[in-house]
Order: C-alpha cells, then structure tokens, then sequence
C-alpha cells in the first residue's frame, strides 16, 4: 500500500516578482528514495526548503500525513565556519528539539561512531575538511531520527571516497525504510541512490518516473568478421543487423563482457563499443538546459 | 501549567546559552566592548568627577555601544546556519527573542562595569546612596535596551546591505538625541515625525534634573514612557521579523 508522507499541492513560490515554483504538485511516497534532476535556478532547493519548513510557499499546501511527521534537513551549503565542536553543536540543536539529555548523549555517540569521526569529536568544525563538515550535516539530520530526510546536494564538491562513504549511510538509512529527497549530479551514483527520478525544468515537474521504467544500461558495438546468424543465435545480444560486412547489434551493460571476449574468441574485430546508459542521458539532458538558460537562473534560489 | 514554564525557561536560557557561545567565538563583540571600555576609562582619567553629568555621557555611551553589539550579535551566525538553528527551535520569534535577550545580557555586564567602576575607583567628590545606584543601573539598562529595540531594525533580517544599516542606524541613533533642538528648529508639522524616535533626550533631562532624593513622576515618566516604548519596538520587532521570514 502506498503512504504518502508529505503532499505538496499547487505550491507556487514567489521572490520579487520572480516565480520559480509554478503550481506543483506532488506526494512523497513512505520508503522511497527520489531523485531531484534539474539545472541551477530550477526551482529544487527551494521546493527542498519548503518541503523542509525553511520557508513558507506563496500558495499552495503543503500537508504531512501526520502532524508529528519529523523531517530532517541536509541544507546545500551546510557552513563550514561553524564555531562549535560536532557534539557541541548536535548538543544544541538535540536540545532544542526538547530530546531528553540521556537519550541525546546515546544519539549523538552514536551518529560520531557511524560516521567515523568520534575522533574529532571535540576539534571545532571550522577546521574539519569538506567530507567531515558534511557528515556534521547529515548527523544534525539525524538526531531527530527522521520519517523523511531531505538532502540537497549531499554529495557535491567530495572526493570519490567520501562520497561512496556517504552514499552507504544514506542506502543503510534507506534499507531501515527511511523515506529520502535529495538533489544530485553525480549520474553514476543516481542508480544506487534514488528509485524515483523527478526533472525539474523552471519550477515545474518535467518527468517524473521510476528507475524501474528506464531501461538498463547497454551497449552498441560494431564488428566485422562474424557472422551475423552466429551473433543473433547468442544469448543477451538484440538489435543485430548487417551492413557492408559490419555487424552493429546492442546486449545489456552487465553481458557486454562475456560477449565481446566471444567475439574475439571467434576470430571477430571490434570496431567500436558505445555505452548507452540512459540514467546518465536523463542526467545530461536534465543538466544540458542548463547551459542554454544560463542566463535565466535565479539569484539565490539554488 | 508550571512544568511546562519551567521546561520553557530552561529551553530559552539554552537557547540564550547558545546564541552567547557562538558570538563569544566570532570575536565580533572586540570593537564595540574596546571602544566601551576605552572611553569610559578615559572619562574616569582624572578626578573628581561630576556624578550625573558623568552618569548620563556614560549612559548615553551604552545606547550607541549595545546598538553596535546588537547589530554584530545578529549578524554573527551565517543564514544557513541561521536557517538551520531557527528550525530545530521551531518558532522564528523564540529564536530572535533569545537573541534580543541575548544581546540585553551583555548590555546589562556594561551597564554593571559603568555604574560600579566609578564607585569602587572613587571618581566622584558627592555622596552615592544605594537609591542613586540602582536608579542610575536601571537607566543605563534602559538605555542599553533602547539601542538595541532599535538597532533590531538595522539588522540584516530588514536591510540586507550593512552599510545602509549601519548608517541609517548611526544616523538615527545621533539624530534622537539632540531632540529639543531639532523639534524646535524643523517646521511644525514635520517635527512631529520626531516623536517616533527613542526618547533619549527625554530621560536625560530627567535625570539631569533629579534633587537625588525622591523619586517622583516627573522622574518616573521619562523613564517608563521609554520602557514603554522598548516593549513596543520588541513586540513590532517580533511580529515582522516572523512575516519577513
């Protein structure tokens, strides 16, 4: 059955005159992971923010399934100057959020442990390096142990390794059925991360789809000296055909492999190999925009 | 019912407790409480003084100096982190009212330096009684309060360039206090306008013309119609602050 956490009904938010959210509607589904497409100015960090309670929509409702859904917020650019030590700071803000202080001292060595800096845990955050100030970030999230988490670029401007670091905890928090948004870039992560992609193209919803619907990432190759009839009769290979003795045909990502060692096994040339990865197309074509409209983007939106 | 206010007591002095510790590592508070401490060492550099006369440039002091503090203490988290810390309290007014609060603190350390450091450095040639004390403490406090009521307004959450909220703040700040003069030199109409300023000049001239020994009316008034007009400019401050964010 499907539960929708956070209902956004013909929102529509307005700076100076500017619209940059248009009437969107839209349901947050309860375990599903979305993934936010968009270029600058598209409208996703703020739709973030008021999905979060940062701010207020112009118009438009926003309504939460129930009253005392908890929603945690990873904003894009989490300060870096930030004058307290990570348990100073998640001492406050458990506080603020009226945590009990047992419970919230258990909460905040907890978050330290998993993510890996129990040892800074009393070094300020102005000197931490870009990872560690993000990983404060997300913990700030956590503490409340959130229905929904909302992360807006989490894994912007990191190194490979901590990024694929963050990505676990995020896909740990996921398999614990916790319900995320977030906004990305990076196309080879997107798959592990995200089950439902939305594209937003100045403050609408483009396209909004699951990953299930796109098709898998294959390859298109071309070779010659193989038989056509050979090529067809393997398993994993379709959309074959024969032009002036070179054979293009496409096979899915994952059997590219063990058919393009075949090929060579059976005395045949690769001419050329194309990886088609439509996760990747979406992305660029989401992105591409981007470049055209540069000069429509909104100050201060994204 | 008590519970409850309890828990919310304890919830704004760690709130309060907060907003203090970030300022105190931002170093911003340097140049306003420098610029205190110098001049009223340097009005104490010689003795004996006169005891109002020096009370009210002092309290005066305290109006332009807890504005500055007001406006460094508002601007010392960065929007995000502002952001951030607004929506694990939930409620934008508890938030900026621990601020004001915040900022009230400090002016109130001021106010206890400037009253007790003449006293206990013997600066004055008359006698002070316990009733001179508190009423002096408690006009400085006020004069704390109506720089920072409306420094509230300069603040980046209202005028987002520093330079015109500092300089409309300075400008107000130097225009309310030669009130009588100015009153008296714009036309009749316009001087009205004048009325919405802090009413600085007023309480000076109350406090110039104190006898020292009983508190009446005459003195009262000046001094609660400023109260008045903190509470006001808070509770203004309060409600648009929410609106505007």
């Amino acid at each position: 059955m499907i539960i929708s956490l956070l209902s956004l009904q013909s929102v529509q938010k307005t700076y100076k005159r500017k619209t940059v959210l248009h009437e969107l509607s839209l349901d947050v589904n309860k375990g599903e992971s979305i993934a936010l497409l968009g270029k600058n100015g598209s409208g996703k960090s703020t739709l973030l923010k008021i999905m979060a309670g940062v701010m207020p929509p112009s118009s438009g409702k926003v309504t939460a399934c129930r009253p005392d859904l908890v929603i945690g917020y990873v904003p894009e650019r989490f300060p870096k100057a930030l004058r307290f030590t990570p348990e100073e700071y998640l001492m406050y803000m458990g506080t603020f959020q009226q945590i009990p202080k047992t419970a919230l001292n258990r909460i905040i060595t907890d978050l330290l442990e998993r993510f890996s800096i129990k040892h800074a845990r009393s070094k300020r955050i102005e000197t931490f390096s870009k990872g560690m100030v993000q990983k404060v970030a997300i913990m700030q999230a956590l503490l409340t142990k959130p229905d929904l988490l909302i992360l807006d670029e989490p894994l912007s401007g990191l190194d490979l390794k901590t990024q694929h670091e963050l990505l676990d905890i995020i896909q740990d928090l996921q398999k614990q059925g916790l319900t995320a948004i977030l906004t990305f870039h990076e196309s080879d992560l997107l798959a592990q991360a995200a089950d439902r992609l939305i594209v937003m193209k100045e403050g609408i919803v483009q396209s909004d789809m699951l990953l299930s619907q796109l098709d898998k990432p294959q390859i298109e190759a071309a070779v010659t000296s193989m038989e056509l009839s050979v090529l067809q009769s393997w398993p994993g290979v379709h959309r074959s055909a024969e032009n002036y003795g070179v054979v293009t045909f496409y096979a899915n990502l994952e059997d590219s492999d063990q058919i393009l060692l075949r090929i060579l096994e059976h005395g045949g040339s690769i001419c050329s190999v194309n990886q088609l990865n439509p996760i990747r197309k979406l992305i660029s074509t989401a992105y591409a925009n981007s470049d055209e409209k540069a000069g429509d983007t909104i100050e201060n939106t994204d | 019912m008590q519970t409850v206010t309890r828990k919310q007591v304890t919830l704004l002095r760690t709130r309060i407790k907060y907003i203090l510790h970030d300022y105190s590592r931002s170093y911003r508070y340097l140049a306003p409480l420098t610029l205190f401490l110098i001049v009223v060492l340097v009005s104490y550099s010689s003795k004996p003084n006169f005891l109002m006369d020096s009370y009210a440039f002092t309290a005066l002091l305290m109006y332009f100096v807890s504005a500055w503090l007001c406006i460094s203490l508002f601007a010392a988290e960065p929007e995000i982190q502002k952001q951030l810390t607004i929506l694990h309290m939930g409620n934008v007014k508890t938030y900026y009212l621990a601020k004001v609060l915040s900022t009230g603190i400090i002016s109130l350390a001021l106010a206890c330096f400037a009253v007790i450091f003449p006293l206990v450095s013997g600066m004055f040639h008359e006698p002070v009684t316990w009733k001179i004390v508190l009423f002096v403490l408690l006009n400085h406090l006020l004069f704390g309060l109506l720089g920072i009521s409306l420094a509230a307004f300069f603040t980046k959450e209202f005028i987002k360039s520093p330079i015109n909220g500092f300089g409309g703040l300075l400008f107000i700040l130097i225009a309310s206090v030669p009130f009588e003069s100015l009153y008296a030199m714009l036309p009749s109409p316009v001087n009205q306008l004048l009325w919405v300023l802090p009413p600085v000049s007023h309480t000076i001239s109350a406090l110039d013309a104190w006898d020292r020994q009983s508190i009446g009316i005459n003195l009262l008034l000046p001094f609660l119609g400023a109260a008045a007009y903190v509470a006001a400019m808070q509770i203004i401050f309060l409600t648009l602050v929410k609106k505007r964010r």
